[in-house]
């Protein structure tokens, strides 16, 4: 069977990875810390939400509405977890990245 | 530590702005963030700013969103179902579209033009103080003197001057030479009374002096396109002249439309008589001043300096008994709002004339064209109604209000209009050229945009749409659920309503094809008269007066040309217009004004004039300078038996009558022939130097280009390089109907376009009530009807419109027709056979529209349109 190609963009693969890590728990602040904490990189809050969106949109993510709890005013989170077609995207992504890593000379990783 | 909160513009702003569903998420995650700052003075800027982020469009409210807001909802439901509705029914849709935007453009252009013509000489900032000084009534020319003593007598009079033109002249400056047209010949107060800006030169020195000249930037350019043109020296016919000031080229709306003004003042040398009239004259009053004053001065005036002089020459004792003479003349001077020049006193105008009667035609035929097209609207939905009363049933049980269902026809409607509007305007802009054509304007697209055009498309927009989607609105929203339900219901609007529409389009389009139509025969009937004249094979070369002594070379050089049979001149031809000079009767019984030419021997054989009595003049007599030919008018006139022999007298010379033509015609076709005296050769001294002299050349060739290109060689070769400039005399003949081609030619197009809108309307009602009436003529067919007798059941119906409407028309256009042919000393008869020839093209187009409609429902198989009972 032919593979299907996935089209990630950088912060969304980032997120659909760390989503998947978080498994269950994902919401956007988590994700935002998430990000941070494992990459240093800062993200705004709504960058986040903005790709978390997108993702569901495009069927890699599902998500639902958590319980309430008092340190975020009442409301409730919204928890993202990943899609069978996610975890598609994830291993597609990783499978084409570490097939082009192979092929690059030893000497040339060697030396850089 | 102090603790902030959020801030509160944060959270309201997230609530009004962001979608229900996103806000407890976004919310949720901001006061995270903030708590986690530990609610800081930072944090809470942090927050607004984070708010502001996510001002994305995934995350913002559509009009979906605003749930309490039930109207908007309602608008976006209307408007999906007006769409929805208006692409299920294409050709419908198509027909109304095209309609009123045909409609609409024509309006648009009309009310531009109307506009254009309503706003000449409004742009003159005293406007309000500025005349026109008419001799008499309606005498376009006035004395030279008159305005320099106008402004020297009466003071009220705040400046005056004196003007000539336009005038073509060649003009010629370096190494480049061509007849220039739109001269104006002014004196030194002409900028005092027309508050013309120069954009260089002064105003005061500007026509200070005889050889002056001011140029618009146009003919600037045109003839120092790469230097500047002021001081430059440009030689017209010949004398040079000093541009002393530029002007920018006068607005589109003005009754002088310059090209350039040259200085042409009063010469103190000269000797004029206030008997002459030689130019126009202009006055600006002082804001103080009364029109009614100075009009009583001027008449004084009139009798002060006029009659002393008018009376030596008609030998009245004194200017009373002249007054009382001719008692309908008005022997003053008179003050003519030089705003009223363009439409009111359209012929004191130097540029194109105005016309305040095609105006009101013009408005008229917008005025029927918009209507034809909203009836067009009514008949089509009402007609509909009985196809959309199921719809109107399902809403009705639904739980819609009257409101509700007028509402939906209402925006179905607008958005019509909407897009008609749209398409109009496209259309206005693409038909631009043609329309000036039509009206011998110059509008640019930009011109389309007035307020006056804004006006009426905000007019249709928020009244005819509306308005015209309110009738079927109406008789649709008064529907009971049930009967529509069952499909019971058969009367979609009163029948009587739309058949007086349908019988009004049919009496406009009957009304638009009578007139369109006798004035086109008007046209052929005056272009078949026989003027009396031969006037083929004719070339007249103007500017004769260019070659003095040269002419009898000329003349050598072109009877050598095979094809040139006859070659003669003349102070005046045909159809070029003749100036009347004063005779008397030697006993001083009677003065008069008649038509005055020149002719050189030959040119009563070139136009073949019928003598009657006596003899032409001949060349080998002693010259016939004291002897003249009359027409017949002229004879009549003057009450005499017989002509031949009779002396007339001017200036104190007695000239004798030789011969007496048969009457020809020399001016217009629309007037009578008027009494006419011809003169012998052309060099008289009364041929004032305003007038041109002519060369006729007759030819026997069918070649006229060939005949055209001989003469012009001939005369390049002996004019010493003056322009040549010649027309065929049936062309010039033709001209004259110029004013009435174009008007037939408007008519024609906006009849067209009326026409054309009607029809379509027809068009489409003749397709619903065959819906409608489907089963009724599948019944009749199973019953045994023929086809053609269905057919003719059919048409039935719309004959009797089409008859009642065109009675109407035919009344309507009658009466105005019978106005407009007064005009017309020869006229055409309105007579019965005419009034059968509109309705027959009517009748016929209607017949065929119906028929080939009817004819498909006839033929169909009645078991298709019985079968779903």
């Amino acid at each position: 069977m032919k593979s299907k190609s996935y089209q990630l963009g950088e912060l969304e693969e980032l997120v659909l990875m760390i989503v998947a890590i978080l498994n269950e728990e994902a919401y956007g602040v988590k994700v935002m810390d998430e990000i941070q904490s494992q990459i240093g990189r800062k993200v705004n809050i709504s960058a986040v939400h903005t790709v978390l969106d997108r993702l569901e949109k495009k069927d890699f993510v599902s998500s639902y509405m958590g319980g309430a709890s008092a340190e975020r005013g009442g409301r409730r989170k919204r928890l993202f977890r990943i899609t069978a077609e996610g975890s598609r995207a994830i291993a597609y992504v990783h499978q084409t990245r570490n097939a082009l890593y192979e092929q690059i000379p030893k000497t040339i990783l060697g030396y850089g | 530590m102090k603790k902030y909160s959020p801030p509160k513009w944060a959270l309201s702003f997230l609530r009004f702005f962001y979608k229900e569903r996103y806000v407890e998420q976004i919310e949720g995650d901001l006061f995270e963030i903030f708590l986690r700052d530990g609610s800081t003075r930072k944090a809470k800027r942090q927050f607004g700013w984070n708010t502001i982020r996510f001002f994305r469009l995934r995350y913002l409210k559509g009009i979906d969103d605003y749930e309490q807001l039930t109207t908007l909802a309602m608008i976006k439901n209307y408007l999906k179902v007006a769409i929805r509705t208006l692409i299920k029914q294409k050709s419908y849709t198509a027909i109304n579209i095209s309609g009123l935007a045909v409609a609409i453009a024509s309006t648009l252009l009309i009310s531009m033009y109307i506009l254009h013509e309503r706003s000449y000489d409004n742009f003159y900032p005293d406007i309000e103080r500025m005349y026109r000084v008419a001799n008499g009534d309606n005498g376009r020319w006035t004395p030279t003197l008159l305005a320099q003593t106008i402004q020297a007598e009466i003071p009220q009079v705040e400046a005056a001057t004196k003007v000539n033109g336009l005038m073509e002249s060649f003009l010629e400056a370096g190494n480049q030479g061509i007849l220039q047209d739109g001269g104006l010949w002014v004196d030194e107060n002409f900028l005092s009374v027309f508050d013309i800006e120069l954009l260089k030169g002064s105003k005061e020195y500007a026509l200070s002096e005889p050889d002056h000249m001011i140029l618009t930037e146009t003919i600037a350019a045109k003839f120092f396109p790469d230097k500047e043109a002021m001081n430059e020296i440009i030689e017209i016919d010949g004398d040079p002249f000093k541009v002393v000031g530029i002007v920018s080229d006068p607005p589109k709306n003005t009754h002088i439309p310059y090209k350039y003004i040259a200085s042409n003042p009063v010469d103190p040398e000269q000797k004029y008589y206030w008997s002459g009239n030689n130019t126009f004259t202009y006055a600006k009053l002082k804001p103080t001043a009364r029109r009614g004053d100075v009009s009583i001065m001027l008449a004084d005036l009139y009798e002060k300096k006029v009659g002393p002089d008018y009376i030596a020459y008609t030998g009245h004792e004194s200017f009373e008994a002249l007054v009382k003479e001719y008692p309908n003349r008005n022997f003053a001077f008179t003050l003519i709002p030089v705003i009223d020049i363009h439409l009111k006193k359209s012929h004191f105008t130097l540029g194109t004339q105005g016309d305040a009667e095609s105006i009101l035609i013009f408005s008229l035929i917008a005025l029927f064209i918009l209507i034809i097209a909203c009836i067009n609207y009514i008949n089509l939905s009402t007609a509909r109604s009985a196809v959309r009363s199921k719809e109107v049933g399902i809403r009705k049980s639904l739980g819609s209000q009257k409101k509700n269902i007028i509402l939906q026809f209402i925006t179905e409607s607008t958005l019509i209009t909407f897009i008609s509007v749209i398409l109009a305007g496209l259309l206005a802009v693409l038909s631009i050229k043609l329309f000036n054509q039509l009206t011998q304007r110059a509008f640019d697209v930009v011109d389309l945009i007035t307020p006056g055009n804004i006006l009426v498309l905000i007019v249709l927009l928020v009244f005819v749409g509306p308005l015209a989607g309110s009738y079927p609105a109406y008789v649709m929203s008064r529907f009971n659920p049930i009967d529509a339900l069952k499909g019971g219901i058969t009367k979609s609007g009163k029948a009587t309503l739309r058949n007086i529409l349908v019988a009004f389009q049919f009496a406009t389009s009957v009304f638009l094809i009578t007139v369109t139509l006798v004035i086109y025969l008007q046209v052929e009937y005056l272009k078949s008269q026989d003027i009396g004249i031969d006037i083929n094979n004719t070339l007249v070369v103007n500017n004769g007066i260019q070659l003095e002594s040269k002419y009898d070379v000329l003349k050598g050089q072109l009877e050598q040309i095979p094809s040139v049979e006859l070659v003669s001149k003349a102070s005046h031809v045909p159809f070029y217009g003749f100036p009347d000079y004063g005779y008397k009767v030697p006993d001083g019984s009677k003065s008069f004004s008649p038509n005055n030419a020149f002719l050189a021997p030959g040119v009563e054989k070139m136009l073949n004039m019928e003598l009657l009595d006596g003899r032409f003049f001949r060349k080998d007599f002693i010259p016939d300078t004291a002897s003249i030919i009359v027409n017949e008018a002229l004879v009549k006139e003057l009450g005499w038996e017989d002509a031949v022999g009779r002396k007339l007298r001017r200036d104190n010379i007695d000239y004798t009558i030789i011969g007496l033509v048969k009457d020809f015609n020399f001016a217009s076709l629309k007037r009578e022939v008027e009494p006419l005296i011809i003169r012998y050769g052309w060099d008289a001294y009364e041929i004032g130097i305003y007038h041109q002299r002519f060369i006729l050349v007759q030819f026997s060739s069918k070649n006229l280009r060939k005949v055209y290109e001989e003469v012009e060689e001939q005369w390049s070769q002996i004019s010493g390089g003056y322009p040549f400039e010649a027309r065929f005399l049936d062309e010039t003949f033709q001209l004259q109907f110029e004013a009435e081609r174009r008007f037939g030619m408007i008519f024609t197009t906006f009849s067209g376009m009326a026409i054309f809108i009607a029809l379509l309307g027809l068009f489409a009602l003749t397709t619903f009530i065959l819906q409608k009436r489907f089963k009724e003529i599948a019944v009749r067919k199973v019953m045994g009807a023929s086809v053609p007798s269905l057919i003719r059941m059919i048409i039935k119906d719309f004959t009797k419109l089409v008859l009642a409407g065109s009675i109407l028309g035919i009344g309507g256009s009658f009466y105005w027709l019978d106005d407009w042919l007064q005009e017309y000393s020869t006229r055409i008869e309105l007579s019965w056979y005419l009034l059968t020839i509109p309705i027959a093209i009517i009748l016929i187009i209607t017949w065929i529209v119906v028929s080939t409609k009817s004819y498909k429902a006839a033929v169909a198989n009645p078991s298709k349109a019985l079968k779903d009972e």
